[in-house]
């Protein structure tokens, strides 16, 4: 956790992360200069990187002890490229943040598998499930599940890793900053998750949240992991920004196949029709994460992932149902619909449809959510 | 909603002529004198030219409003010498004079005649019909000239055009005009015949607002007493009433979400003003964008949910104030309306959040009819069947209440808990159904109870039979499936 107070040259780099430039930009700043030089240099114009001194007009004299207080306040330990105490697994990033500001302990996530669990936030509750299970299935081989902290597969993919005792240490990557963290649930988790292993974000206590931080944040998780896995992604969705940052770095990529029915699944669909690699049990997984880290350089033999014990995939229920139950398990689909549609799909009473709606769900051959049924799956897992 | 009788006395005295009026009245009473003086120069007749003392009794209590200018005015004619006496036995006077010795109407009409122990009582001419409703020896009048005519038999009392009269009833929207939305139909026919408080939530255009305005049209017509109960009030919050006839059916009131905590709850600093929940007295309180109320004024609205009553405590005013009515509120899923479709919600998780914690939890638990509404599709808004007719369903709904009526309530969501047991046993399936609910937590000990009495207007909808079955259960926990997430910490 955090050492009580920080150094001049954390504060200093924490005041510059501070000044809310892009990455780059704070990398050039930062390259070759100890931070407290490289802040002075800013100060009086003399930077070689900032001829111009456009940084001076958002440089305050008193923000370094402001932005330490933050860090301070929010448990939050600061960590600089090139120095001491930087996690290695990201120091040889070409696009290697400069500053990055680290919750809980990152030295459990070196010389261990890491695989990355990225989708949508809005994702329907086939996703949900699948990211659990897979989180889950990761944990329990101790690879490290490394994902973002969103709504939707994020949540739910560490949801299923922490259901796990003592399993691989989770990761999360935030686009915000560590006190700008919007919902009550996204503070428990990010709480759980720097407790037990590390969250990290570029972004300087105390700086608003900006859209373009999230499409940035998405290098870092792709700079992190062995494997991206898209559980569940729109065709334009965030998460390609982080299949992209993976293919540059030439790190394996791989999709949860999809209902083709289903919208949400259709950006993991068009991976795999690309030629990615299809997850279709954690197996796949583990195996790509195998291949990864063999070359891992001093990875010791137990660092790698575990085989998965049983390999298996849902299985169809054998429960014999009623006529009206089998017409409105008909009518359900991958996407969600509402109840009215339903009823109109199966052409049954409103109140035959629920009855048999319960007992489906029962089955767990339905899933509902605030009134919109899709097809069901084992489980149910929150969003 | 009560009118108090003034009597209101005058004196001559000698003196410098003057004009004075006593007995706490307010701002628009004392301006009054100035009406009355000009009215009755205007009329062609004299002022007296002596000292006027006016006192209105009882004297402790304040008085407001214009209504006071006439008996004044007539006062002063009678100590004047100008109207005789025995003219004047047993009545009363009320009205608003304009300076040409006009009368005019005033609001609260039906509430102040009501208090008067008068035989015969002399109103605005506009005002008769109203005043009719709860006094037959009411009389009109269109000035002061024609009033003393009257008053002296030298003509009779005139009667308001019978044009007037019989004003049309605005047309009331009806339900045929609902294409699809099965669901929807289905909630506002249980709604109704249960009296459930209901919650709409669906995008922009799903046809939230349509269905709630077709909700009155399904209510019974108001019994005598609930009638005269409504119209009083809407009489003295001055809303006009139909014709000026009795409000016989149940009013549909819909604020905006930018009313103010008096103008819903009903209050104000020194004159009573009943707020919309006491309009929709009797019918229904419908509240569109309910997530863009603040949070404060919906906790107000508790009370009076769970009462029928509100009771307002001012420093100079105390009153329970009737507000049983059925709330009907609509939201969308999110800010951005697309929440329920997969894919199309602009919102950050944050503003999510915060929109959904917008109700409270209590407020929430008040809802025992909750259903998500999608946007027809074209198909149907295009060649779809015409669904049935208003006057269809609501003698569906009149049937339930009847059977709601044998069980000594007015609609079965007034069924106290303790006696649901008997007026509706559960079958075996039924209550397996809803144990397994509460043990998974989905489903608190209030809200067993709600979706029991929701299931009980569903039996008597269809075969009526005394047992709940598991499907009327299971139809009651899915119609109000879409409260379950917006309730903090219920995610399913």
């Amino acid at each position: 956790m955090t050492e009580g107070t920080l150094t001049e040259d954390q504060r200093f780099a924490a005041a510059l992360a501070a000044l809310g430039m892009s990455p780059a930009r704070l990398r050039r700043l930062l390259h070759n200069l100890p931070p407290r030089v490289a802040w002075d240099a800013l100060a009086t114009g003399t930077h070689p990187a900032d001829p111009e001194g456009r940084s001076r007009q958002f440089m305050r004299h008193d923000m370094v002890e402001e932005v330490a207080t933050r860090c301070t306040e929010a448990g939050v330990n600061v960590r600089v490229l090139g120095e001491s105490g930087y996690p290695p697994c990201l120091a040889d990033d070409p696009e290697a943040p400069a500053v990055v500001f680290v919750r809980g302990e990152l030295a459990l996530l070196e010389d261990r598998p890491r695989a990355a669990l990225v989708g949508t936030r809005s994702a329907t509750s086939y996703g949900r499930e699948v990211a659990f299970d897979l989180g889950r299935a990761l944990a329990e081989a101790g690879v490290v599940v490394v994902s973002g902290l969103a709504r939707g597969i994020d949540t739910a993919a560490h949801a299923g890793a922490l259901d796990v005792d003592h399993g691989g240490p989770p990761a999360g990557v935030l686009g915000t900053a560590h006190d700008a963290l919007g919902t009550p649930a996204q503070l428990a988790l990010c709480d759980r998750i720097g407790r037990l292993g590390a969250v990290l974000s570029e972004v300087a206590p105390g700086t608003e949240a900006a859209r373009w931080r999230f499409a940035v944040r998405n290098r870092v998780m792709a700079a992190l992991a062995h494997v991206v896995v898209v559980v569940e992604c729109h065709v334009r969705g965030g998460a390609l920004h982080t299949v992209a940052a993976a293919k540059r770095r030439g790190i394996a990529v791989a999709a949860v196949p999809g209902s083709v029915r289903s919208s949400a699944s259709a950006g993991a669909n068009a991976l795999l029709a690309a030629g990615e690699r299809c997850v279709r049990h954690p197996g796949v997984v583990l195996d790509l994460l195998s291949e990864a880290t063999t070359s891992m350089p001093g990875a010791p033999a137990e660092m790698r992932p575990k085989a998965h014990p049983k390999v298996s995939g849902p299985g169809l229920s054998s429960a014999v149902l009623d006529l009206v139950t089998s017409r409105v398990r008909q009518a359900l689909e991958a996407d969600p619909a509402s109840l009215d549609t339903i009823v109109r799909r199966s052409g049954r009473s409103i109140g035959e449809v629920a009855l048999a709606l319960e007992r489906l769900s029962r089955l767990g051959l339905a899933s509902g959510d605030r009134g919109w049924w899709s097809q069901g799956h084992r489980r149910s897992v929150e969003r | 909603m009560e009118g108090r009788q003034v009597q209101v006395e005058v004196h001559l005295s000698p003196g410098l002529p003057a004009f004075t009026v006593v007995g706490l009245p307010d701002a628009s009473v004392r301006e009054s004198r100035d009406r009355v003086r000009a009215a009755v120069l205007s009329s062609g007749l004299t002022w007296p030219t002596r000292r006027i003392t006016v006192n209105l009794a009882p004297s402790g209590v304040r008085k407001g409003g214009s209504g006071l200018d006439l008996p004044i005015a007539v006062g002063a004619l009678a100590v004047a010498n100008v109207v005789s006496l025995p003219d004047l036995a047993d009545t009363a006077f009320i009205g608003e004079l304009g300076l040409d010795g006009s009368l005019r109407a005033v609001p609260g009409m039906v509430p102040m005649v009501g208090a008067l122990d008068a035989r015969r009582v002399v109103v605005p001419l506009d005002c008769l019909a109203e005043a009719r409703l709860v006094s037959s020896g009411a009389r009109g009048a269109r000035s002061l000239a024609e009033l003393l005519g009257a008053l002296g038999g030298r003509h009779p009392w005139p009667e308001p055009h019978a044009a007037a009269k019989s004003e049309p009833r605005p047309v009331q929207p009806d339900l045929a005009e609902v294409r699809g939305q099965v669901v929807g139909r289905r909630v506002l026919e249980i709604a109704a015949a249960g009296g459930h408080h209901l919650l709409l939530v669906g995008p922009p255009g799903s046809g939230k607002t349509m269905l709630a305005i077709r909700l009155p049209g399904l209510l019974p017509p108001l019994e005598r007493s609930e009638a005269l109960e409504v119209t009083r009030i809407h009489s003295a919050a001055g809303v006009a009433l139909a014709g000026g006839s009795l409000v016989d059916r149940p009013p549909f009131r819909a604020p905006h979400h930018g009313a103010t905590e008096v103008s819903l709850i009903g209050g104000g600093s020194s004159w009573l003003r009943p707020g919309e929940i006491s309009l929709a007295h009797g019918g229904v309180l419908f509240l569109d964008e309910l997530g863009e109320f603040p949070g404060a004024l919906l906790d107000a609205l508790r009370q009076p949910l769970e009462e029928g009553v509100v009771r307002i405590r001012r420093a100079r005013v105390v009153a329970d104030l009737p507000a049983r009515f059925l709330l009907v509120g609509a939201m969308n899923p999110c800010p951005c309306g697309e929440g329920s479709l997969v894919g199309a919600c602009r919102c950050s998780d944050y503003t999510r959040a915060r929109y959904e914690r917008r109700l409270s939890g209590p407020l929430l638990d008040r809802f025992d009819l909750a259903v998500s509404l999608a946007r027809p599709d074209v198909s149907q808004l295009l060649g779809g069947p015409a669904g049935e007719s208003t006057a269809i369903v609501a003698e569906r709904v009149r049937v339930a209440r009847l059977e709601a009526n044998a069980r000594g309530v007015r609609c079965n969501s007034e069924l106290p808990s303790i006696s649901l047991d008997e007026v509706a046993p559960l079958s075996s399936d039924a209550s397996a159904l809803l144990e397994h609910r509460l043990r998974s937590g989905a489903l608190s000990a209030r809200g067993l109870h709600r979706v029991w009495r929701v299931a009980r207007t569903i039996a008597d909808l269809g075969d009526g039979g005394l047992v709940i079955t598991e499907q009327h259960v299971a139809e009651a926990l899915q119609l109000r499936a879409a409260r379950d997430t917006l309730v903090p910490g219920n995610a399913r």
